[in-house]
């Protein structure tokens, strides 16, 4: 890599730390301009943005207007490498794109929690069916038949609304498809004991963990409360 | 099922308990009336302090951690009792929370309720008395139709602000003459310190409805025997008014958050007769009625907004011909959830100023109730007030100087001493309930076509907010206007509201009328809530 990619590889990184949209597409733009591949833009530089911007919300540092902006600055980005990356093939390796479906539970109506780990997760270069609020067991069995998921994730801010995620586990046991899912929980009424409790695969505190969990499933760690 | 290998615990000062080894210290306390679970034993709202003497326990756990928790302290609810324990817990200050209560006469009292000496004056128009009625309980016809007992001569009445942390009370005579004003903390807080939390209880185990209404009814009962008062008139929030009444609380627990009944309603509290505010839809409950109707008595100019801040926050826009109202939860991070936070329970931090600047470092003044262990939602709010106003953190809410690196990132020291201090991740609790009071006002102006600025008053009532300062709630653009004078902190406006329906009769049976001009908006069903939320995040925005 010559001197001049380099910085430009390190500048881009940091004007996505630090939100400067404009900046972020230009250099993209350069980047492309001097051949560097589209698949090494995103693992390099914007995935590692998106991991430290990650590190800045956990320590308060960002909030989620900030996490928000990065997320819709990288699917800017994403826009114009998407194409590049497909023709590029298979050079995602080590990097499984998972594909998730995701829900509030019934009984809840609260959106926010849950679009913010699936806006996370796409901008972490998962692939990411929302299926909204209020979501029955009935519409996530229909959507682990349809879209054949590697995860199920659902949210609950309610500890009110939370009891009904162990019904979703049981009837989607019942419906023999148990063993093809990994299932996550996360929202501010779950707790990692409840997740294991009610025979999650995993908990997640807030969209970053979430990120980091669904990165460990994909790894195919057994481990993944954490 | 284990055998139970039995264990004592000794409280300091107040006697033996047994239990069995492996048992939850939190709830051992708990069940036994001597330390409230604020939370539940959640292990989230680090309130539940205690100090392990001796004996054997598990280790601190990650939750005791992040609450800063040292040895010999420990939470209670994160404590499991290995052997006999010896225990001391800290006194809970008897605290009187001061209620500002706005004493407005009321001209020519015509009183709800009226004292019948002979059946003969209410045969005609009474459809419901008892016939079998001993000697020795008064009469006393309500609103003209139904007739009720009561052990007590038409007199005095008690109207009650069934709060979810506190109750506050009044005794009145029939000429709205003020005799006692009180607050006490609601008993229901040993089943945790937000609605939700009791509400899980309640579906967990249905037998815990009757129970909570058993403490409610008991601790009612006992203002209204002490005070000799014949007839009660209490309004709450939603949940509290379905326990209180012995109702379902399955439809307000999940979607569509609708009451089972919206009242009025009347019942007996032990022997006394009682009146139970309407409620108006969802979570705002009767509690927003009776301020409502005290602010149409108090005649203000529309538009106005009242907002009553506090666990469940409650937004009423009053126009000309609408009234539009929402609620929001907003007190979890207003209070107790926060590193150093505590619970009215316990007293604490109520008001923060920054007395001088040494080094480019806020020095911190502060004034508390009871001790000084933690931060209430009102010192946290002027907290974060000043420290904006002196550019100590920007409009998004990022700590930018003067703050400490901690173990716990980092932080504004209020008190070495005490350890009371205020992270960022603190802030960020404290702007997510910032940002739902912003977006609920903000939601309700747009749907009424209101600007902010047409907007002739804000009230905020409630004791949460009567500890606040209209120049704080300006400088956060916490409320949407920036005339303090157009900002009226109104104290608790549920008991005037009360009064009111108590001894005007007119504003009691203005019900259907208030009803029908009344609007609900349910603000997780509003399509762009998420956009509006993220944008209130900032500061002044």
């Amino acid at each position: 890599m010559n001197k001049n990619v380099e910085e430009l590889m390190n500048k881009l990184k940091e004007c996505l730390v630090d939100l400067d949209k404009e900046c972020v597409l230009d250099i993209v733009k350069k980047l492309l301009e001097r051949n560097v591949s589209a698949t090494e833009i995103v693992l390099g530089p914007l995935s590692e943005a998106m991991e430290e911007i990650g590190e800045l919300y956990e320590e308060g540092e960002y909030f989620i207007a900030e996490l928000m902006e990065a997320a819709g600055i990288f699917k800017e980005a994403m826009k114009i490498l998407e194409p590049m990356i497909r023709s590029e093939s298979a050079k995602m390796r080590g990097k499984k794109r998972m594909r998730i479906v995701i829900g509030t539970v019934k009984g809840d109506i609260h959106d926010i929690g849950k679009t913010l780990v699936a806006v996370m997760l796409q901008a972490a270069g998962h692939e990411v069916i929302d299926l909204g609020v209020d979501v029955d067991s009935k519409t996530f069995i229909e959507a682990i038949e349809k879209y054949k998921p590697d995860i199920v994730a659902m949210s609950a801010l309610l500890t009110t609304t939370a009891r009904y995620m162990s019904e979703i586990i049981r009837d989607i046991e019942k419906a023999g498809l148990r063993d093809k899912v990994k299932i996550i929980v996360g929202g501010a009424a779950t707790t990692k004991e409840f997740a294991e409790k009610i025979g999650a695969d995993g908990w997640s505190a807030n969209a970053i963990e979430a990120v980091k969990l669904v990165n460990k499933l994909s790894a195919g760690k057994d481990e993944a409360h954490e | 099922m284990n055998k139970c290998r039995k264990i004592k615990v000794l409280v300091k000062g107040w006697g033996e308990l047994s239990g069995c080894r492996g048992d939850n210290l939190g709830k051992l306390l708990a069940s036994n009336g001597i330390l409230p679970l604020p939370c539940g034993g959640r292990g989230l709202c680090g309130l539940c302090r205690v100090k392990i003497l001796a004996g054997e326990t598990n280790e601190l756990t990650i939750y005791e951690k992040i609450h800063g928790i040292k040895k010999p302290w420990r939470l209670a609810c994160r404590v499991t009792v290995y052997d006999d324990l010896i225990v001391e817990v800290p006194k809970i200050s008897e605290i009187k929370p001061v209620v500002y209560t706005l004493n407005i006469p009321i001209k020519n009292p015509d009183p709800l309720i009226k004292e019948i000496h002979s059946y003969k004056e209410i045969q005609k128009e009474t459809f419901l008395y008892k016939q079998e009625h001993p000697n020795s309980l008064h009469t006393l016809l309500f609103n003209e139709k139904i007739v009720m007992t009561s052990p007590v001569k038409v007199r005095k009445i008690l109207l009650v602000d069934l709060g979810t942390t506190k109750i506050a009370y009044q005794v009145i005579d029939l000429k709205g003459n003020m005799i006692i004003e009180d607050v006490l903390i609601n008993p229901l807080v040993r089943y945790g310190s937000d609605i939700i939390t009791r509400m899980s209880y309640i579906l967990d185990d249905p037998g815990k409805l009757v129970e909570m209404m058993n403490d409610l009814h008991t601790s009612i009962e006992k203002l209204a025997r002490e005070n000799n008062v014949c007839f009660i008139l209490l309004a709450g929030n939603s949940v509290m008014e379905h326990i209180y009444l012995g109702l379902s609380i399955k439809s307000l627990a999940v979607k569509p958050y609708k009451p089972v009944l919206y009242g009025p309603f009347i019942i007996y509290t032990g022997s006394y007769p009682t009146l139970v505010a309407p409620i108006i839809e969802g979570f705002v409950g009767g509690d927003a009625y009776s301020e409502l109707i005290a602010s149409l008595y108090m005649n203000m100019s529309k538009p106005y907004l009242i907002i009553d801040l506090g666990t469940n926050t409650e937004v009423m826009l009053v126009t000309e011909d609408k009234i539009y109202v929402t609620s929001t939860p907003a007190g979890p991070a207003f209070e107790g959830f926060i590193s150093r936070g505590s619970h009215i329970a316990f007293g604490g931090i109520t008001r923060v100023w920054i007395k001088e600047i040494v080094d480019e470092k806020p020095v911190f003044g502060y004034s508390y109730i009871g001790s000084p262990q933690g931060l209430l939602g009102a010192g946290v709010l002027s907290l974060v007030a000043s420290l904006y106003a002196k550019g100590f953190i920007d409009k998004s809410g990022r700590f930018v100087k003067g703050y400490a690196n901690t173990d716990s990132g980092k932080a504004f020291i209020i008190d070495h001493k005490n350890n009371v201090l205020f992270t960022q991740r603190d802030l960020r609790e404290f702007q997510k309930a910032y940002a739902a009071v912003k977006s609920a006002w903000r939601i309700l102006l747009n749907k009424a076509g209101v600007n902010r600025e047409d907007l002739k008053y804000v009230i905020i009532s409630g004791s949460f907010g009567s500890a606040l300062s209209p120049k704080d709630l300006i400088v956060l653009g916490m409320v949407p206007l920036k005339d303090e004078e157009r900002i009226v902190i109104s104290g608790n406006l549920v008991l005037l509201g009360l009064k009111i329906m108590a001894l005007k009769r007119d504003y009691y049976s203005k019900y259907n009328e208030i009803r029908g001009k009344l609007y609900h908006i349910n603000l997780a069903d509003e399509p762009n809530y998420m956009d509006v939320w993220v944008k209130e995040l900032y500061f002044n925005s």
